[in-house]
């Protein structure tokens, strides 16, 4: 069932804690370079960036081979009456081919987590899809559920065996299309129960995995499990989010909604857009959840969208300005409060190895988000604020 | 903690630090530090752009001076700021111990930037001399980067510098931004670009901030890249041109390998493998214009390429330890 060596996954774990032990000095740097040199295998390179070129490199080559395939075939694929079988021929063996390449990588080279295999994983997926696309398409067109339904399986074996994030994800969307479209089923009685159907979905997904996430035997699928913690939180707050009920009760319900009136139990929806990322953000800092945290944060951030879309007051500037000063206010007192630790939560950083590259990615943010569009010197009439002065001029912010 | 009890029964900690993880493990605060710098910083965000609404908006009824003296004030106020609580300075890492300071570098230099531009709009007291608004903020940006160690503000100094060259250098503005079809902007680049990476490689050499070299040569890499990259595209000669991207390739990839930094090596790879490719597509172009077998064998050179550069990553780890 599982592609991967289970050493593998649990080394990669323990170069971690190693790496973290070693930032905060509770290891000598000898102690580390022995154990990352005895748990490593030689074909790993834990560094993001060999992973993207890898990753990069192995698209180049199936684009490639697929361009000389598509180049050996042209007449097929031009002839109408085969046409559709020899695609979702060529695209089952496309799958077949880089499953099988994954499969011979895994067991020989011991990749894991590499770039290579995430590659070949997704481009066989792809092509799995794309076949199953087509050939759900020929028995009946435009049916969604059809699709989903069949390649639900192969996602989930998928994720199963290979442990992976993105197809995970991918399992995750699946799931929650049928749902939705098995609720659409219904008839009318679908736009009343679906936000909460898609509720307590979510909210059982979310304390099964957080059930299982704690069984230690299932370390396999960590990694997994947290995205679907995280996903799982997402779409609680989406299903009850004011903004998103509103728009699809006229976008899949055809509900015509006239100046003035409003979604049934549209009360309701506005407490909780409200409450949610709250309860997230308290529940978070009390259990030190960091996916309740940072979820929590971001939805925040989306409720208050939501809440200026309904209720603006045409002033924009003045909610940027006032919004940014009770940001400014809260981090300030935060910071002051939590500089001597309260509660087992500090302001202290945290030591990791990662530092560099968030100082460097905070410049980063800083350059783009901060300085404008540059208006080169030698033109006439140089606008207000032009050149590098950062928030001048009427920035696209809002 | 199975990690913790496998590398004790593996020999490779002392019962004394098993003991020492084990109570730092069970004593481990919860640190909200990059949260709460997160909020902060979009805070500073929202007011930055709200500010700069409010004034653009309200310019008839608020008063230039007013306006002027607000912002001048604020960014004196943060001057004074960090002038009270400096340390001394070294060409090493400073660190601060106050979580704030580092932002009031930040907003001091940006506020100081807009006072400049509206002063220069309003009175126009550099004449037609639009340099010098950039200018000035630049140098100054560059003085409260090296002074107060300040990344963001260096990043902020760099694109300031490249402005007064008439380039635009933030991320997204790098290709879009600038007229490559322009051989003199390609001069100007290259010439920004050969700027950046000399003083990033001085200053490492005599230990001047050397964690600056990573915000320099981030920098001079791409826009060094990107300008050769547009010069091999749109003009003609080129095989100096392809030469001279492989110089600039090989030299980030050298300092990739002395500096075991990977995204460095990433890019050069990327960079010059998009010339290389260029190069060969456009040569086997001029053999026969795109007749089927020319076709092939491209797409057999994408491949056997692909698979080169994927042996050289896959054995990182051997190269850079043979350096």
């Amino acid at each position: 069932m599982k592609a991967y060596n289970d050493d593998i996954i649990k080394n990669s774990f323990l170069k971690k804690k190693a790496a973290f032990w070693h930032a905060n000095k509770l290891i000598s740097d000898q102690q580390y370079a022995d154990i990352l040199k005895q748990y490593s295998s030689s074909f790993q390179s834990s560094n993001v960036f060999v992973k993207i070129g890898l990753f990069i490199f192995i698209c180049f080559i199936a684009l490639a081979s697929l361009g000389i395939y598509s180049l050996l075939f042209t007449s097929i694929m031009y002839n109408s009456d085969g046409a559709v079988m020899f695609w979702i021929f060529t695209c089952l063996l496309y799958a077949v081919a880089s499953f099988l390449i994954l499969e011979t990588f895994i067991k020989n080279k011991n990749i894991y987590n590499s770039g290579t295999d995430e590659a070949l994983l997704y481009i066989g997926l792809i092509f799995l899809a794309v076949a199953i696309f087509i050939l759900t398409d020929e028995i009946s067109s435009n049916s969604p559920l059809l699709f989903f339904s069949t390649a639900l399986p192969f996602i989930a074996f998928a994720a199963i065996r290979y442990a992976d994030r993105i197809t995970t994800l991918a399992l995750s969307f699946c799931v929650y299309a049928i749902l939705f479209l098995v609720i659409m089923k219904l008839g009318d009685v679908a736009k009343l129960i679906m936000p909460f159907a898609l509720m307590l979905f979510s909210a059982g997904l979310y304390f099964q995995i957080k059930k299982f996430k704690s069984k230690a035997e299932l370390f396999y699928w960590m990694s997994c499990m947290e995205v679907v913690e995280f996903l799982s939180l997402i779409v609680f707050y989406l299903a009850c989010n004011y903004y998103v009920i509103r728009e699809s009760s006229v976008a899949f319900f055809s509900m015509d909604l006239q100046i003035g009136e409003d979604i049934p139990l549209a009360f309701i929806f506005y407490i909780l857009t409200a409450l949610v990322p709250l309860g997230y953000i308290y529940v978070g800092l009390k259990q030190k959840d960091k996916t309740l945290l940072w979820s929590g944060l971001a939805l925040l951030a989306a409720s208050a969208l939501t809440f200026k879309y309904y209720f603006s007051l045409g002033h924009p500037e003045i909610a940027l300005t006032a919004s940014g000063i009770v940001l400014i206010v809260v981090a300030y007192f935060s910071i002051k409060y939590f500089k001597t630790p309260k509660y087992g939560i500090t302001f202290e950083e945290q030591v990791d190895e990662d530092s560099f590259l968030k100082t460097n990615a905070e410049a980063l943010i800083i350059v783009e988000s901060l300085t404008q569009k540059t208006t080169p010197l030698s033109q006439d009439g140089v606008e207000f604020g032009g050149g590098q002065s950062g928030g001048a001029g009427s920035g696209g912010s809002y | 903690m199975a990690e913790l009890n496998q590398i004790l029964k593996d020999g490779h900690i002392t019962e004394e630090q098993y003991k020492t993880i084990e109570s730092f493990e069970n004593n481990r605060l919860f640190s909200i530090h990059w949260e709460l710098r997160t909020i902060l910083y979009l805070g500073i965000l929202l007011v930055s752009s709200g500010i700069g609404i409010l004034v653009y908006l309200n310019i008839d009824t608020i008063g230039h001076q007013a306006i002027l003296a607000a912002v001048g004030l604020a960014s004196a106020a943060c001057m004074y700021y960090i002038h009270k609580h400096k340390l001394p300075y070294t060409n090493l890492t400073a660190t601060y111990a106050s979580p704030f300071f580092d932002y009031v570098v930040l907003l001091g230099c940006l506020l100081f930037a807009v006072f400049i531009g509206y002063f220069q709009f309003q009175y126009h007291p550099f004449g037609e001399h639009y340099g010098i608004l950039v200018f000035v903020p630049t140098i100054i940006s560059f003085y409260l980067a090296y002074r107060f160690d300040h990344k963001g503000v260096l990043s902020i100094a760099i694109t300031g510098l490249a402005s007064t060259f008439g380039l635009s250098v933030t991320p997204r503005q790098l290709v879009e931004g600038n007229d490559f079809s322009d051989l003199s902007v390609i001069f100007t680049a290259v010439l920004l670009g050969i700027i950046l990476a000399a003083w990033a490689w001085y200053s490492d050499k005599k230990r001047i901030k050397q964690h600056f070299s990573f915000t320099y040569n981030n920098f001079a890499l791409n826009i060094l890249c990107i300008a050769t990259l547009a010069a091999l595209f749109d003009q003609d000669l080129k095989l100096i041109t392809l030469l001279a991207l492989a110089g600039i390739c090989v030299y980030f990839i050298k300092y990739a390998l002395t500096q075991q930094s990977y995204l460095f090596l990433l890019l050069s790879v990327l960079y010059g493998y998009i010339g290389l490719t260029y190069i060969i597509f456009y040569l086997l172009s001029k053999v026969n214009n795109m007749s089927e077998g020319i076709f092939m064998l491209g797409m057999m050179y994408v491949i056997a390429s692909a698979v080169g550069v994927i042996f050289l990553f896959l054995n990182i780890k051997k190269i850079v330890k043979a350096k």
